[in-house]
């Protein structure tokens, strides 16, 4: 007869039973267990349910591979680490600004532009002695709105280009520079050129250049700090 | 040459020693996902990220058993796996998880006598019924044959968890046979 308490003990035992199949057990709990068995059909039963299960399973065939896994693909090429990145480009930052600074130094970049009327001076004083002077109303059109007659043929000799004198209400234009007609057109064209002031912001961009320089290079100094404190820690 | 040789290379670098290692472990890889997918496709995409992942991570092994360590990765790869096709079910799970007709059949071997198609098919559609877990531990028991500490290791979970799952695990399969009729308690096959 199966003495109460073994027969309450049934729920413990059996949580016993798988580790017990596979030996993992304490020697107390296998002999506790192996003493419950002997008096008790239903977990002799449990057992011997159990132990098919698992010499089931024991039994299952292992499926061959369909193919191979081998991995073809190389190592990843090596990234270039944060630290080659920065040196390469605070050196470059700092190669533009020594070429800006040496260019600056050497005047190789266009002077700022002189003022307009500066400049106006500039190339009158270079071309010949004024034959005419005329009013810009004068040489752009004529009062009927037409154009003149071309002007560059008779570029060499004195004309006689009727000017209409500017009417009493007219505002005064101011005069444009005088000198052959035939070099008034490239004379306007230069002061266009020159007044526009077509010319790089090489100060700005050495600036910039160079504050970039700047972060780049402290950037490098932190991170091979950091690198050197890390291989102190690995050492 | 010796595993753990083998190993230290494949951490320098060495992919033709990473590449052997593959053909030793492949097929428990392989089997594993095969058991916890049954999907013969599903399970051969898994070993392949497997492998994959593992060489990539290979500086990451901190010892211990290799096998258990590529083990987590093929099981992590199949949870990811079942939690993707519970979210977006393009067949049914259920279908996916117990149809032993996508197992290939030129996957099994001469060992196949030793138990017959028809209960072959009932433990499988067994092994699926069980939670992943429980699955997860009764296929790395008796199935790959580890041992309680490799289990451990591969699930991350303490020996205590690895009982209980595995008792547990054990006693719905039995449960699962015993309706199906065709394992009764006291049969020995």
């Amino acid at each position: 007869m199966l003495p109460k308490y073994l027969k309450r003990d049934c729920h413990r035992f059996r949580e016993m039973i798988s580790p017990y199949i596979d030996g993992r057990i304490t020697q107390d709990e296998k002999q506790a267990l192996e003493s419950h068995l002997a008096s008790c059909h239903e977990c002799r039963q449990e057992l011997e349910s159990l132990r098919n299960t698992v010499g089931l399973l024991h039994r299952l065939p292992h499926a061959e591979v369909p193919r191979s896994f081998t991995v073809i693909e190389s190592k990843p090429a090596a990234v270039p680490s944060i630290f080659g990145r920065l040196c390469w480009a605070s050196a470059i930052a700092a190669l533009i600004v020594v070429l800006l600074s040496a260019g600056d130094l050497l005047h190789i970049y266009p002077e700022k532009s002189a003022r307009p009327s500066e400049q106006l001076a500039i190339t009158a004083s270079a071309t010949h002695t004024p034959n005419f002077s005329m009013t810009q109303k004068g040489l752009g059109l004529s009062s009927g709105g037409t154009l003149p007659e071309d002007i560059s043929k008779s570029s060499s000799q004195d004309m006689a280009i009727p000017i209409p004198s500017p009417a009493a209400g007219d505002p005064e234009i101011p005069t444009m520079a005088p000198g052959p007609v035939g070099e008034e057109n490239n004379t306007a064209v230069s002061t266009e050129a020159a007044n526009k002031g077509h010319r790089w912001p090489v100060r700005q961009i050495e600036l910039a250049v160079l504050g970039v320089a700047v972060i780049t290079l402290s950037a490098v100094i932190i991170v091979w700090r950091r690198g050197e404190r890390l291989s102190a820690k690995g050492g | 040459m010796a595993e753990d040789e083998l190993i230290q290379r494949s951490r320098q670098g060495d992919i033709a020693s990473f590449n052997q290692l593959v053909i030793i472990y492949q097929r428990s890889v392989f089997n594993l996902a095969l058991r916890m997918l049954s999907n013969a496709q599903a399970a051969e995409d898994a070993t392949q990220e497997t492998f994959l992942s593992a060489w990539k991570h290979i500086t990451g092994f901190r010892g211990g058993s290799f096998k258990a360590w590529l083990l987590s990765i093929v099981a992590n790869c199949c949870r990811d796996e079942l939690r993707r096709l519970k979210r977006r079910p393009v067949v049914s799970l259920g279908d996916f998880e117990a149809n032993p007709d996508s197992l290939p059949a030129s996957t099994c071997s001469v060992e196949d006598d030793l138990l017959n198609l028809e209960l072959r098919e009932e433990i499988y559609h067994g092994l699926a019924s069980l939670p992943s877990d429980q699955r997860l531990v009764v296929i790395l028991s008796d199935i790959q044959g580890l041992s309680y500490e490799e289990i451990s290791q591969t699930m991350h979970c303490s020996l205590g968890t690895v009982k209980s799952r595995l008792s547990r695990g054990r006693a719905h399969l039995r449960d699962f046979l015993k309706q199906r009729g065709t394992f009764t308690g006291s049969s020995s096959s």
